[in-house]
């Protein structure tokens, strides 16, 4: 099939489905529902995106996974959204809440690892990269409400896991990167007409690029010559944000602070695809 | 697994396909090679992607003086076996050809 048939085939069937179901879906949240249940309401907007993202026409990801592995890729994202809109509607405190994101995380290992690598030193880095990178988005997420929050999360997904996941031949996990990007996007559009905060969404696109890169490493690795770095620095990128902690860059206007936000999230992103082309070509 | 085009052996061995770092084996387990009208046809168990389903194939057997060598063609479903990526831009159908020589 050509390319062009190729893109407008995931658009069509893929990307506009997602993104205009995760978009009225977040739409409905802020309308119709109380200030204390809109978390859950957008949490439940992405999902919604996702599952009709996941068509029949294209079956990127199983919705019942009957084995371990990358097929609960679907069911984990579906628990990171829920617990992180439950989380935000609830009003956890911050202790209860890393427990419950452990807790999530700890899920989704147990369930995508292979036998073979629940062990501490698969397990650990996982878990402390999942939370912290949470972390960072949740901040950066709650300091200033706006498109820009959901859009550069969509664009990790779509520009980095998706195109390192494509470079190194897996067109499964591009089309399932590509799938919560645009479901986020899908939630951008709504933040344009009415800013939002994304933080209910940060657990769950966190677990999802992490697991992403790491499933795309292992079951590539064999035959695949794009570097362990590239899935690195994909699954890495939110903690980039860390940066914009630092008192002078957080008193820059919102503009500024949005264009370091994109700046600092293409850093890592550029990295890990050129590290990818030069190793695996195009 | 080898192609003519290293891109697409890539491709095959990757979750998409044949997920070969999960499933780095395909097996064929014949239950019976019975002559019949038009030829013989061999039944049997084909384990792909950790599924097993049964298939049965037309074969040509042929029996000399160095052994037994069997040839088929037949098509397979591959979405039987849960390799459904990639559904209407890749055929479902997928022909097998198979040589096995004996001694």
């Amino acid at each position: 099939m050509p390319l062009l048939d190729l893109i407008l085939d995931l658009f069509l069937k893929l990307v506009l489905p997602a993104m205009m179901a995760s978009a009225v879906g977040a739409a409905l949240a802020l309308l119709l529902l109380p200030a204390r249940w809109q978390p859950l309401g957008l949490a439940w907007a992405v999902c919604l995106g996702v599952a009709l993202g996941n068509t029949p026409l294209r079956q990127t990801l199983p919705f019942l996974p009957d084995d371990t592995g990358w097929p609960w890729l679907l069911p984990s994202l579906g628990v990171a959204l829920l617990a992180g809109g439950v989380r935000y509607s609830l009003g956890l405190t911050a202790y209860t809440s890393l427990l419950v994101n452990i807790g999530v995380v700890l899920f989704a290992v147990r369930r995508l690892y292979a036998e073979e690598m629940l062990t501490f030193a698969w397990v650990l880095p996982f878990v402390i990269l999942v939370c912290a990178a949470t972390y960072v988005l949740e901040r950066v997420a709650t300091r200033k409400p706006s498109a820009i929050v959901p859009a550069s999360w969509g664009a990790i997904l779509a520009g980095g896991a998706a195109a390192v996941s494509i470079l190194s031949h897996s067109g499964r996990f591009a089309d399932a990167a590509t799938l919560l990007s645009a479901a986020l996007i899908g939630v951008a559009l709504v933040a344009l007409w009415r800013p939002l905060d994304a933080s209910p969404l940060a657990l769950a696109t966190s677990l999802f690029v992490s697991a992403l890169m790491l499933l795309g490493y292992d079951a590539t690795s064999s035959f695949s010559e794009v570097p362990r770095a590239s899935f690195l620095l994909v699954a890495g990128a939110p903690l980039f944000l860390l940066i914009t902690e630092l008192p002078r860059l957080r008193d820059l206007p919102p503009k500024w602070q949005a264009a370091i936000q994109c700046g600092l999230l293409a850093l890592p992103i550029s990295i890990a695809v050129a590290l990818a082309v030069a190793y695996e070509g195009v | 697994m080898v192609t003519d085009d290293p891109k697409l052996t890539a491709h095959l061995k990757a979750p998409d396909f044949f997920d070969m770092k999960k499933h780095p084996t395909a097996k064929f387990v014949s239950s019976s090679v019975a002559k019949e009208k038009d030829g013989y046809v061999v039944k049997g168990k084909l384990t792909l992607l950790g599924k097993t389903n049964d298939v049965s194939f037309p074969a040509d057997v042929t029996v000399t003086g160095d052994g037994l060598k069997l040839a088929a063609k037949f098509n397979i479903d591959r979405t039987a076996w849960g390799m459904t990526y990639g559904k209407g831009m890749v055929n479902d159908e997928v022909e097998m050809k198979i040589t096995i020589a004996t001694k």
